[in-house]
């Protein structure tokens, strides 16, 4: 190899590394043009019957807000409908949860044999011990006490609520009037009997019917006690000794009757 | 008590003659029992509320996670039942909206010790709080993305004449490939004056709903100042906290109680006027103006507030996020705001076709056994829905 042929061959070489660094550096720049594209980021197609049809093409590259979303979890996560990896992007977004056609397909299943009714998953399987005692999900998401629009100092609010009520003839309603008023009509003298005896309250009548006497008895309470969905016991909190010598000497067990009340039992 | 007992068995009898399929997968552990084709994954949580789980199709390949809900003693709840109700006839009436939760299938189960409603949902891992409040970058297409999607699902809430109530990232579920969901429509409310009327067989129509609203920080001012009636506008505030919250990554106004929460929305959108005071109507309301001895505050910008917001932004805060309810955009206006062109689809945004939510049925229901029997007919109906063919 002469001198000429040996800088022909380094200047090649230049020359050949130059363009993959040029073509490397336009290839970034696309591909971050591209992800500024808002038809990058779209919702893929999450029917599955679709996937056999983009299999061995080439992946899609996710976006970045599920590289951000892994790596801030930093652990597997599954999308709840996609286990491997990311699929092509479906422009079309199909409204219908795939799920939902998905529901009707076990009962044409060859695996339901009525031999065999009960099958008894083996408790190992699955691990209880890392289970997060304050996970949620929905429907019934978050189920917490909500908060009332009038907060307990707002004696204005309360007063002119009350003022109002007056004047329209109504009243705000237990909101677990009816579960009382079942109860009432179930309870009997047995029940009085144990309870006032030996404070047996079987049925949970008689702390309802107590939170049912606070409630009507003090209108701070009936205009701003909180909607709880959970009996977590924190209403037993609101009773002191003092309210419950007040409610011996108190007989509200007709107040509804006394008035009319709000037809819209639904808060 | 037999008798309450013997009206539950009838009513879940109905629902499980209809419903019982032939094999079941029992965890004795957790006490749950569901239909055999599905295989537990994990047990994913467990409160007051009942137990959730993960579950899988068997044999299915990629598997579909789904999230299993069990409700325990939801039959001797009253509140728990009226919720129920409430936000079943809510997703059964939006189903099959992208942007807000889709329910997967639902069933009663009435043998000891597995009883109960079980709510099947798809599993979605996130909700936006959890995103927010992350260290993930979010660059301004992201939140044009999100912001969007959530308003096309409250387009479609709205255009049903129901008021959501409590709008927060919390109750915003997002999925991985980030597809935001609306859920919880606990605390919704069908505002149709068509439908007040029937309830009370009244010509003078006054919406009247009451005081039940959610979640301080997202609170619009005419729910902290006023007791008057109000309107969809509340859940437009919630999406300008929202999108506030976007470039702040924290809630923009975190009052410890509900002056506190005046008071931070004053040092930011400054003194209200003199006449939207006047018209809240309340003295609370009135001591806040300029003629008492509390400090004035102007107004701080949005754009000194997050300088790297875009104008666009900028300007949609401030249309969302306004003192006076009627000064506020709709839906439809937000949604056509400039900030939102580069990821709108027009084509894409529907109403809901099936006119104003009714809700007169809840005049109807005036007892336990009553409530009971109209779940099973929801979830029965449900179910029927379910097995029909598709169209």
């Amino acid at each position: 190899m002469n001198v000429d042929e040996k800088l022909q061959q380094d200047e090649n070489q230049i020359h050949a590394l130059f363009h993959k660094k040029t073509s490397g550096f336009l290839t970034k720049e696309n591909a971050a043009t591209k992800l500024k594209d808002p038809d990058n980021i779209r919702l893929r197609n999450l029917n599955f019957n679709h996937r056999k049809y983009f299999k061995g093409e080439k992946k899609a590259k996710p976006i970045p807000v599920q590289e951000n979303l892994e790596k801030l979890f930093d652990r597997k996560v599954d999308s709840g409908l996609e286990s491997d990896g990311l699929t092509d992007i479906n422009l079309d977004y199909i409204p219908d949860s795939p799920l939902i056609e998905k529901i009707s397909e076990p009962g044409h299943s060859t695996l339901i044999t009525p031999k065999n009714i009960i099958h008894l998953q083996s408790d190992s399987d699955l691990i209880i011990e890392e289970c997060d005692r304050n996970y949620d999900c929905g429907p019934f998401y978050h189920l917490y006490n909500y908060e009332n629009r009038i907060e307990s100092d707002d004696y204005e609010a309360i007063i002119e609520a009350i003022i109002k009520d007056e004047i329209s003839g109504t009243y705000p309603v237990f909101e677990r009037e009816l579960e009382y008023q079942e109860l009432k009509g179930l309870v009997r003298k047995r029940d009085y009997i144990l309870y006032y005896l030996f404070s047996k309250d079987h049925m949970g009548f008689f702390q309802l019917k107590e939170e049912r006497l606070l409630f009507y008895a003090y209108p701070s309470i009936a205009y701003t006690s909180p909607l709880r969905y959970l009996d977590n016991g924190s209403e037993d909190e609101l009773f002191t000794q003092e309210d419950d010598e007040l409610l011996q000497t108190l007989d509200f067990e007709n107040m509804s009757s006394m008035r009319t009340l709000d037809s819209n039992i639904w808060h | 008590m037999d008798c309450m007992l013997k009206d539950n068995t009838r009513a879940l009898n109905v629902a499980s003659n209809l419903t019982a399929p032939q094999q079941r997968t029992i965890f004795t552990k957790e006490r749950i029992s569901i239909p055999g084709y599905y295989e537990i994954i994990q047990f994913l949580g467990k409160g007051a509320y009942g137990t959730v789980c993960s579950v899988k199709f068997k044999g299915q390949n990629p598997p579909a996670k789904i999230a299993v809900k069990k409700i325990s003693n939801i039959f001797s709840k009253e509140i728990l039942l009226k919720r129920a109700i409430r936000e079943l006839k809510f997703m059964d009436f939006f189903k099959g909206h992208k942007n807000i939760v889709n329910l997967i299938d639902l069933e009663i189960v009435t043998s000891s010790p597995y009883d109960g409603l079980y709510c099947y949902q798809e599993l979605i891992d996130y909700d936006l709080a959890k995103v927010i409040h992350s260290s993930v970058q979010l660059s301004e297409f992201h939140i044009k993305y999100f912001l969007y999607q959530i308003l096309c699902g409250l387009k479609y809430i709205h255009s049903a004449d129901v008021i959501h109530r409590d709008l927060k990232p919390g109750n915003i579920l997002c999925t991985l490939n980030g597809c935001l969901k609306i859920c919880d429509f606990g605390l919704a409310r069908g505002i149709h004056a068509g439908f007040f009327q029937c309830q009370t067989n009244s010509s003078a129509v006054q919406p009247h709903i009451t005081n039940y609203v959610a979640t301080r920080w997202y609170r619009a001012p005419e729910l902290l100042l006023s007791n008057q009636p109000y309107d969809k506008s509340v859940d437009i505030w919630a999406v300008g906290c929202i999108l506030a919250e976007f470039y702040a990554r924290k809630p923009v106004f975190m009052g410890r109680d509900s002056m506190h929460q005046v008071f931070e929305i004053i040092k930011m959108l400054g003194t209200p006027d003199k006449d939207l005071l006047v018209r809240f109507g309340t003295i609370k309301a009135w001591n806040l103006g300029k003629h008492s001895n509390n400090p004035v505050y102007k107004k701080i910008p949005w754009s000194s507030i997050f300088p790297f917001a875009s104008p666009e932004a900028i300007n949609l805060v401030e249309s969302l996020l306004h003192w006076d309810s009627t000064h506020r955009l709709s839906v439809e206006q937000a949604i056509s705001h400039p900030f939102l062109n580069e990821v709108r689809k027009p084509d894409d945004e529907p109403v809901c076709l099936q006119g104003p939510f009714d809700f007169t049925y809840e005049s109807e229901l005036n007892s336990m056994s009553k409530l009971r029997d109209y779940l099973v007919e929801e979830v029965n109906g449900f179910k029927a829905e379910l097995s029909s063919p598709p169209l």
